[in-house]
């Protein structure tokens, strides 16, 4: 009950915050243009405005994501609400999970009214998208909740604006990170091929999350999801969100820890 | 907090399993085949920020692992001219880039036409490397058979710092003897001699001796018709030329072989290369 008060308080608090409204009015300018965009296109109309919808979607995401997070620990130990609120009978880790529930659901709003621009932008160009699109917003959701966790592990313990820089790094590494391996694999030093396969089972792959092009081509075919690979696609969407809950778990975990740690008297 | 400490050991297994999951059904989905992703640099260009010699180095390492790579030796290099391409928009002044895709294109791809676009490429730039124009040469001199061009060339890259002192003199050979296979060895020769690279050389080494092998057969065959003229018949054997004196001795075949006339066509052919070396001809895959 106490962590869905912070949770609740925590999406009262994101819900004003400017730059969620900035960001969000660029999402929904950028799906906009990915209509008109597509005009200029012959043929494959559709595909243009998802491909450029989906990344909107995921960019803009991933940056609220990213810079609500940051500040989610940091402004309350910076205001030093945390007092009140510790004194209070609440466990440090009821806090975590009330602030990393209340973005998530921050997060999901969002998603749901970009998602709503999207698909109306869609629907205006003649056509229209089946449950396919679905999954794929779905990885996208689990994509920002490992990148939340992330920035709520930095927010315990660094500045928002260190935060902001280490989160978006792991965003961008964690698109990399095949890169990495490849290059480690090539490589005919042992230790470098040592450490590039660590580097890579270690940073988050958030290539697992992309199907992005995937399930473009999917819907542009008109065919379903459940149709793609004979039943690979679903198991992808499973295990991906395995994946991502595993790792959300543990950098979530690693938050508590230091947060427990820290010293608020 | 030994608690979380835990859990977060017991998370660790899953997630791997599940990372390892993932991997293996990705494999799956995947249908593209082997081949190379390469954007193209109208667009990556923008994208560096301005850090387009750093993203040109990254290219050209996955360059280097797509020459290393047997799978493409063998397919001839479908890619390497793409690659190349964007490695040198996003640096116009990589002349390593230009000499290697060039030359690779050209002996091992034999993608002539894809190598003389890479150099030209490179050549416009003006970076002032003796290698590119005579690279250029080359290609025009040995696969395409123009002379003139390969000449021109020659004494382009004659005219730049630390170019050898014998490409003048091998320009003016090629204007006045393009045919005669001797030019060509001559050529070859000092091609080899600004190769590295071990398999490189080997290959350039099989050229030159396929040359010798065509310079010894025009020589024999001239031998022939001398004999004809003076004796109103062909020879029995390539023996009968040095008996009757024509020749001083059969000259040995490079490959390790013998020559040999042909009795049903007359024509000198060597025991290993059974094609005669066109050459002057066009020789392009594709």
């Amino acid at each position: 009950m106490r962590e869905l008060a912070i949770a609740f308080n925590t999406f009262r608090e994101c819900i004003r915050d400017r730059i969620l409204y900035n960001l969000l009015i660029f999402a929904i300018l950028i799906i906009g243009l990915s209509g008109i965009l597509s005009t200029l296109s012959i043929g494959e109309q559709v595909r243009i405005i998802l491909n450029i919808g989906l990344a909107a979607i995921e960019i803009f995401g991933v940056m609220m994501a990213i810079f609500l997070g940051i500040g989610l620990v940091y402004k309350e130990i910076d205001r030093r609400t945390i007092y009140t609120i510790l004194s209070k009978p609440i466990k440090r880790y009821q806090f975590l999970v009330g602030k990393f529930s209340g973005l998530l659901f921050t997060l999901l709003v969002n998603l749901i009214i970009m998602t709503a621009g999207l698909v109306g932008v869609v629907y205006l160009m003649g056509w229209h998208v089946n449950s396919t699109f679905f999954y794929c917003l779905w990885l996208i959701f689990m994509e920002f909740v490992l990148i939340t966790s992330l920035a709520l592990l930095f927010s315990c313990f660094s500045t928002p604006t260190l935060s902001a820089i280490f989160t978006l790094s792991f965003f961008v590494i964690g698109h990399l990170t095949e890169d990495i391996k490849f290059f480690g694999s090539r490589s005919e030093n042992p230790f470098l091929q040592k450490a590039s396969t660590i580097l890579y089972y270690i940073l988050p792959n958030l290539e697992n999350f992309n199907i992005k092009a995937l399930v473009i081509d999917t819907i542009v075919r008109g065919l379903y999801f459940e149709d793609v690979s004979a039943g690979v696609g679903l198991k992808l969407i499973l295990f991906s969100t395995l994946y991502g809950l595993f790792y959300t778990a543990i950098i979530f975990l690693l938050a508590v820890i230091i947060f427990e740690k820290r010293d608020f008297k | 907090m030994r608690v979380l400490v835990v859990t977060i050991l017991i998370l660790i297994p899953p997630t791997f399993l599940t990372f390892n999951r993932v991997e293996a059904l990705k494999t799956r989905i995947r249908v593209e085949g082997r081949g190379l992703f390469i954007p193209s640099s109208r667009f990556l260009k923008p994208a560096s920020l301005g850090f387009d010699t750093m993203v040109a180095d990254l290219y050209w390492l996955k360059t280097v692992q797509y020459i290393g790579d047997d799978f493409w030796f063998r397919k001839g290099y479908p890619q390497l001219f793409d690659l190349v391409n964007l490695v040198t928009d996003m640096d116009p002044r990589f002349e390593y880039a230009y000499e290697v895709g060039g030359i690779i294109l050209s002996v091992y791809g034999g993608r002539v036409d894809e190598s003389i676009r890479i150099l030209e490429k490179g050549y416009r730039q003006r970076l002032g490397y003796w290698e590119i124009p005579f690279f250029l040469g080359f290609n025009y001199f040995y696969y395409l058979g123009d002379y003139r061009k390969a000449a021109l060339y020659l004494t382009e890259a004659s005219r730049l710092p630390r170019s050898p002192k014998y490409l003048p003199k091998l320009a003016a050979k090629l204007l006045a003897k393009a045919g005669d296979p001797e030019t060509a060895i001559a050529f070859l020769t000092e091609v080899l001699k600004n190769m590295d690279d071990e398999r490189m050389r080997k290959e350039i080494e099989e050229r030159i001796k396929e040359v010798m092998v065509e310079r010894d057969i025009q020589h024999l065959e001239r031998a022939i018709k001398v004999y004809r003229e003076r004796f109103g018949r062909p020879p029995e054997g390539l023996e009968d030329l040095v008996s009757k004196g024509i020749i001083d001795r059969i000259p040995p075949e490079p490959f390790g072989g013998y020559y040999y006339i042909d009795k049903e066509t007359g024509e000198v052919k060597s025991s290993v290369k059974k094609e005669r070396l066109k050459i002057y001809k066009k020789r392009v895959r594709r």
